[in-house]
């Protein structure tokens, strides 16, 4: 097995702006998102054209009291009489609500179908999202013990530095590089570089009357435990995504009624799956995702195509570290050599293997459920050629990845134009 | 069900740190569960482990969730937690205590630790100490 029954590509993409919305809810963020979508769609569709609704939410039970989210969504928009339902993998709920989506389609069971994230973050304050994210891990065993979502990732981190010599500066650097790509991002919750962010605050200091701070450059910012402070060391502020709004939306259509939609439709050419214990140490390796490694796997052998082959990829930076870890999951660079990848610039947009060219969910933000859909709203423009400031000259074959949890849950998918 | 969190809970309580070893492979499955994690086996029994270990991984929480914010931590207070391996392959994560946290560069990977039993509501809590 290993291979779609029928292809499946995408027609359109959409995605809500994303950052700290007080006037939203879910449902504003989506059909934001939703709207988007259908415009995109080259030659037109009816919303009554939309079979089913798969919706990506991680957490809206605690964020807004609200389940039930698939048809409450889709009633919103019009995909009502038909099958509606949210798809919960922690952070890879988006992620896995493609997947089905995908299958959905290569069954034969719809023809049409619409994928969906959402996740409306910014009504709790810090530390009870620092409840709720923590939830994603394991409540008996890690929860209990003090664990929290950036302190899980710091034990990947700190794994990582002592097996792999992987330093402090070459984790700032993801972020500085995914800043630099979220700066060009019109969508993005944060439009600005570190050296944006920098100026801004001296600034500020200055308006108030205050010294203003002398950085000399975006690592001595970063090194400053005033501007940068430590979140779960050795991972500070600038190494974790943001808690976010916002919702992504893509429309997949099986290969044979895709060009009554569009001439330049995105195929989809591999989808994997995986999955492994939530606690970390029940886990066989701290320093890699089993569950990255398996879904990958499977969606390279489905394509075809090996890490080589990818020319640009959205990966699941919930942390720096994240990245790097990705990068070695997906076979870009050997084990403990991610590092070095950022520190030399590979992933940069002008570097050979490009990475988060959309700011990554470091600079684009991170609402939970919507990141698996919102990377593939990033490939689509992209593969399209339509990626404004940020393009990357003549890619046409992408990978999205995404994790849930500290890594309990990953999809891969490879999209080719 | 025998290999259940609120067994080992219980063991916990009397300062016993509790596993199931696998009879058939001979893994120790810690914390327990009902179905070995390697040969699936569900023929198991209860071993008690020394309470020795290396630390395998940790961090340190200046922003803490809820429940710790109550115990008085946060930026001015931060606490440490990490993953111990016991025993050949038995893991556990659990807070560290004893540490100098203004010192990360002192807590080492690899460094032994050992168990130390904390009472908070009632409850016995497995920590880890830097070995004497
Ligand atoms: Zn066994």
């Amino acid at each position: 097995m290993g291979k779609l029954a029928r292809g499946v590509a995408v027609i359109g993409a959409g995605m809500s702006k994303f950052g700290a919305f007080p006037d939203k809810t879910t449902r504003e963020l989506f059909v934001e998102a939703f709207v988007e979508a259908v415009k995109s769609v080259d030659k037109g569709i009816e919303t009554r054209e939309i079979e089913a609704l798969f919706l990506g939410n991680f957490s809206n039970d605690i964020f807004e009291g609200q389940v039930h989210t698939g048809p409450l969504m889709a009633d919103l928009v019009g995909i009502t009489p038909g099958p509606a339902m949210r798809v919960e993998n922690a952070c890879a709920s988006g992620g896995a609500a493609l997947r089905l989506g995908i299958l959905a389609v290569a069954s034969g069971a719809h023809d049409v179908v619409c994928v969906a994230g959402v996740e409306k973050m910014t009504n709790l304050e810090t530390s009870r999202v620092t409840d709720v994210l923590a939830s994603a891990a394991d409540s008996v065993y890690e929860f209990s013990a003090g664990a929290t979502f950036p302190g899980l990732y710091a034990e990947i981190a700190n794994a990582h530095m002592r097996k792999y010599g992987t330093t402090i500066e070459q984790l700032r650097m993801v972020g500085i590089k995914n800043h630099e790509n979220g700066a060009l991002n019109p969508k993005a919750q944060f439009q600005s570089t570190i050296r944006d962010i920098m100026k801004a605050r001296a600034e500020r200091a200055k308006a108030k009357g205050l010294p203003a701070p002398s950085w000399k450059d975006e690592m001595d910012f970063l090194s400053d435990p005033d501007a940068n402070p430590v979140i779960a060391w050795p991972l500070r502020l600038f190494d974790c995504s943001p808690i976010t709004d916002g919702a992504a939306v893509v429309i997949l259509a099986a290969e044979e009624v895709a060009r009554k939609f569009t001439d330049t439709p995105i195929h989809v050419v591999g989808t994997g799956q995986g999955s492994d214990s939530l606690a970390l140490h029940d886990r066989e390796e701290i320093t890699s995702l089993r569950a990255a490694r398996v879904a990958a796997e499977k969606a390279y052998k489905m394509a075809g195509l090996r890490p080589k082959d990818i020319e640009i990829a959205e990966v699941h930076d919930c942390f720096t570290i994240a990245e790097i870890v990705a990068t070695e999951d997906l076979g870009f660079f050997k084990p403990g050599e991610g590092g070095k990848a950022v520190e030399e610039g590979l992933t940069r947009r002008n570097g050979e293997k490009p990475i988060n060219t959309s700011g990554g969910l470091k600079a684009k933000g991170h609402p939970v459920g919507a990141t698996g859909v919102a990377q593939v709203v990033e490939i689509w423009h992209q593969l399209r050629g339509e990626a404004g400031a940020r393009q990357v000259p003549g890619v046409e074959v992408g990978l999205t990845h995404n994790v849930g949890g500290s890594g309990a849950s990953c999809t891969v998918h490879i999209f080719r134009r | 069900m025998e290999f259940t969190v609120s067994k080992f809970r219980e063991f916990l309580n009397k300062r016993k740190i509790m596993a199931a070893k696998c009879k058939k492979c001979g893994v120790i499955n810690l914390p327990p569960r009902p179905i070995c994690k390697n040969c699936r086996s569900s023929d198991l029994e209860w071993i008690e482990l020394k309470g020795k270990g290396k630390l395998v991984t940790f961090s340190i929480v200046h922003v803490p969730p809820t429940p710790l914010i109550a115990e008085g931590h946060g930026r001015e207070k931060p606490y440490a937690f990490g993953v111990v391996e016991l025993e050949k392959g038995a893991r556990i994560t659990a807070r560290l205590v004893g540490f100098d946290l203004k010192k990360p560069e002192k807590i080492q990977i690899g460094m032994d630790v050992e168990a130390e039993f904390l009472e908070k509501n009632g409850k016995t809590i497995l920590t880890f100490k830097p070995a004497s």
